[in-house]
């Protein structure tokens, strides 16, 4: 069976490729989210859903396609995530570590229900592009193509946004350092407010496109926020970096682990990869030390 | 009775403790004073098992230690309190201490807690919650606690810290009345006069290694131990 | 200090009183009565289960319902493949399900707070999909159907008693130094370890215990609703009532799942019955309430206003009666 041909060997990693973009944004908010907070935000799949229901709002309601209404439903979830931050996390911040994810945790069941509430159980999707593109003797699905490229695009300006910009280096430094980030004048809370929102907007982001691709009811968030786990443990809490390179580890073994083995396996890969990573090296690929 | 021979410890690049080797006699106070920063606290956590070696042995009692967890150590007799007292905060005092002991009497427990209790003067607060004990009285209570477990060697890692002169006046007394007892301790603090005072052997570490060991009034003399802590002088 | 309430000479009274109708209900009730009051300890025993490894030893896990769809499985493939009776078929369910827990445990039990809750959730995730692929055993996706139960009696006498099994283990636990280990791990497990306590066999003594339960919970359940799926054995559903019922009611308490329970039954009743589609937003919101409000629950909440007595006493009463025989010397 793992015979050496290059052509299926060559579909199959860029199949995971481009899986493996969708999956760095989908965590990249989570990421920054727990470098800044050290708190595993257990809604995030949740926002990811809703920011994916928003757009689906906005493309039936009003026509909106998908890469319109996924700039104004990343700002919708902005604008939550920012509220979130300040009524319910910042009560939570230097607390018993558990205190974080437990509120979290009630969090994504509150988001469940007011999405099953608002858009109904119905598994929906934005099916806009459809058919593919043979190029070089490779398939490229349009869909997963362009989500991938949107996705690759906005992680892009995600870290360049946090390397040059005053803000995105205000983020980074409460990250390592709170207590040095303040006497350097960095104003802490609106920095975890904006990282929060950033989190929450990047979730959206990553949700509308996957609805591009995959049909997703208001329980998919349950599912997508352990491979979000899976993504950033296997890179590294908190490193952007490693939660890239934990995406292209998770998106490529899926892949291949669903095609050499079983469907069933590529949806265990996640979950056997998370917690091999933690049992064997919890720090990650490229994690960052605890504090 | 302890002793610990070229033990070394990396964290991530940076040698907290390179080339320690140290003697404790048994029966002694010895006190184990430096910078910070010379590596006091690993080298406890290397010598009770918290943290591994990554060169180096421990032996205790002439037997190697080197590597075992703690609780292990813990029973075979070295008993150690840390810089900021940790007690079991939703416990009650009597629980903190209960809490140390397996085996055994529970009856017999309890009479080993309220006495030690009384030893270190805290009597009337068997019942109270950890949380809302003062800083002086957690430092207390940690040391009964450890006592509980009739430790032959005490690590005491600045029993002395952030404690009024009157306190660290009584924990002195408390431990001069253990040495008489038999127990052996290796005290860590920075409060010179009380520990020098103290202790009849002296141990200076600085950068992760001993530098001089000899009486307290050796010791003070030592131009290296100056230099350890001032920098070199100017002749 | 809270007015003490006195309790001990009570419970002499109060306890078999409470037996005596426990037990004697069924006999009274009818089927659709029972019907409810089953689910409802099943959840309790759940949650007290729960409470042992994650409200006494502090290791929260989000995946406790593994054990409970192990047993599930296991107690209805005796059933149903070797004609095995349900009692002696929960019971290996959770025999194996305590025997799964040793080696799994001995390996989780490394990670802390979160991790350990993440890594739990996903080995229940695992055990879903295990039993959906692996269909030579378990049928798959189709699902496992036994012989259907008319008489709930015994299915409720049988959960009666595990739950009761369940309240006076922990009432062992709250009364013995065993008790206070578990607690010493949750308080300062680093400082557990330099007491010469070996935290990591004691970790695991609760784990497996704590995964027995609801090995057997899962068989007397498979053969009561006398059919079950990858769904419902490893629903997160069942972690989560347990989870919310001990934190509302107070973790590392004797009668904090109870009150938990209790609780979530009434709110059950008046809330959900009115507003079926907010169930679980509520729970949510009862979490995030809790956790920012009542972060010790609600039993140490009524023990500070003196409507209960405080828990742990047997000390308390030791050290009376030692202190009466002996009295503590005074500072030297």
């Amino acid at each position: 069976m793992l015979m050496w041909e290059p052509v299926l060997w060559g579909q199959l990693l860029i199949n995971g490729v481009m899986l493996a973009g969708l999956y760095g944004l989908l965590a990249l908010g989570l990421n920054l989210v727990f470098g800044v907070m050290r708190v595993i935000n257990f809604a995030h799949g949740e926002l990811v859903m809703l920011g994916a229901f928003v757009t689906f709002w906005g493309y039936t309601a009003f026509g909106l396609h998908p890469l319109l209404a996924l700039p104004l439903s990343a700002l919708a979830l902005f604008a939550l995530g920012w509220v979130l931050q300040r009524l319910l996390l910042e009560r939570v911040l230097g607390g018993p570590p558990m205190a974080g994810l437990l509120v979290t945790f009630g969090l994504s069941l509150v988001v469940i229900n007011a999405g099953l509430l608002v858009f109904g159980a119905d598994i929906r999707s934005i099916p806009v592009v459809t058919g593919s593109l043979l190029l070089g003797g490779f398939v490229f699905p349009r869909a997963r193509g362009l989500a991938f490229l949107v996705a690759v695009a906005l992680t892009a300006l995600t870290v360049a946004f946090l390397k040059w910009s005053a803000l995105g280096r205000a983020i980074r430094a409460t990250a390592q350092h709170p207590e040095v980030a303040i006497t350097c004048g960095v104003d802490v809370r609106r920095t975890r407010l904006v990282t929060f929102g950033l989190g929450a907007a990047l979730g959206s982001a990553a949700g509308s496109l996957l609805m591009v691709i995959l049909p997703m009811d208001p329980q998919s968030g349950s599912f997508l926020i352990l491979k979000a786990f899976a993504v950033i443990i296997i890179g590294g809490l908190g490193s952007v970096a490693g939660g890239l390179l934990g995406a292209l580890v998770l998106g490529v073994a899926e892949v291949f682990g669903a095609f050499f083995f079983s469907t069933v396996f590529g949806e265990v890969v996640a979950y056997v990869l998370l917690l091999l990573v933690l049992l064997v090296r919890p720090a990650g690929l490229l994690g960052v030390a605890e504090r | 009775m302890l002793e610990t021979r070229d033990l070394e410890k990396r964290f991530a690049g940076l040698r907290a403790v390179n080339g320690a080797s140290l003697r404790v006699e048994a029966g002694t106070i010895t006190a184990l004073i430096g910078p910070n920063g010379s590596g006091k606290t690993t080298t406890f956590d290397l010598i009770t098992g918290n943290v591994r070696p990554d060169a180096g042995t421990v032996h205790f009692e002439g037997r190697d230690i080197t590597g075992l967890p703690p609780w292990q150590v813990a029973r075979l007799g070295i008993a150690r309190t840390f810089q900021l007292p940790r007690l079991f905060a939703e416990m009650t005092v009597l629980e903190n201490l209960t809490a140390a002991v397996r085996g055994g009497s529970l009856r017999a427990a309890i009479r080993r807690a309220l006495d030690l209790l009384g030893f270190v003067g805290l009597d009337g607060l068997p019942h109270a919650p950890a949380a809302s004990l003062s800083y002086g009285q957690r430092k207390l209570v940690e040391l009964a606690r450890v006592l509980m477990l009739r430790p032959r060697l005490c690590l005491l890692d600045e029993p002395f810290a952030g404690v009024n002169p009157t306190l660290a006046r009584a924990i002195a007394d408390r431990l001069t009345a253990l040495q008489r007892e038999g127990t052996t301790l290796l005290v860590v603090d920075h409060d010179m006069p009380l520990i020098m005072g103290l202790a009849e052997t002296v141990l200076v570490m600085d950068m992760g290694r001993v530098i001089a060991a000899g009486r307290p009034q050796d010791i003070r003399d030592d131009p290296r131990v100056r230099e350890a802590y001032f920098g070199t002088a100017k002749h | 200090m809270s007015r003490p309430v006195p309790m001990t000479h009570g419970w002499a009274v109060i306890l078999p009183v409470v037996a005596v109708v426990v037990t004697a209900a069924p006999l009274v009730a009818n089927n659709y009565v029972l019907s409810v009051l089953i689910p409802m300890l099943v959840f309790t025993a759940l949650a007290y289960a729960w409470n042992i490894i994650s409200g006494y030893t502090g290791y929260l896990s989000f995946g406790q319902v593994t054990f409970f769809g192990i047993g599930a499985y296991t107690a209805a493939l005796l059933i149903i493949r070797l004609h095995l009776a349900w009692p002696l078929a929960s019971l290996a369910g959770g025999l194996l399900a305590a025997l799964v827990a040793v080696p799994l445990g001995w390996i989780m039990l490394r990670l802390r707070g979160p991790y350990f809750a993440i890594g739990m959730l996903g080995l229940s995730r695992i055990a879903e999909k295990v039993a959906f692929a692996w269909d030579s055993v378990t049928d798959g996706g189709r699902g496992l159907y036994l012989p259907p139960v008319l008489d709930l009696r015994t299915v409720y006498w049988a959960v009666t008693l595990v739950t009761a099994l369940l309240v006076g283990l922990t009432w062992l636990l709250d009364n013995s130094r065993f008790g206070l280990t578990l607690l010493a791990i949750r308080e300062d497990e680093g400082g557990a370890d330099n007491l010469g306590i070996n935290t990591t066999r004691a970790k695991l003594q609760a784990f497996v215990v704590s995964a027995f339960f609801p090995g057997v919970l899962g068989g007397i359940y498979a053969w009561h609703v006398s059919y079950i799926d990858p769904v419902t054995a490893f629903a997160t559903q069942v972690d989560l009532t347990a989870i919310v019922a001990v934190l509302l009611g107070g973790a590392g308490t004797l009668w904090g799942p109870l009150v938990g329970g209790v609780t979530l039954s009434l709110l059950a009743e008046f809330l959900w019955a009115r507003f079926p589609f907010v169930h679980t937003g509520l729970f949510g919101g009862l979490v995030i309430v809790t956790v920012l409000f009542l972060p010790k629950g609600l039993v140490d909440a009524f023990r500070r206003c003196g409507w209960m007595a405080p828990g742990r006493t047997f000390l308390r009463r030791l050290a009376a009666r030692e202190a009466a025989l002996q009295p503590a010397p005074g500072t030297p």
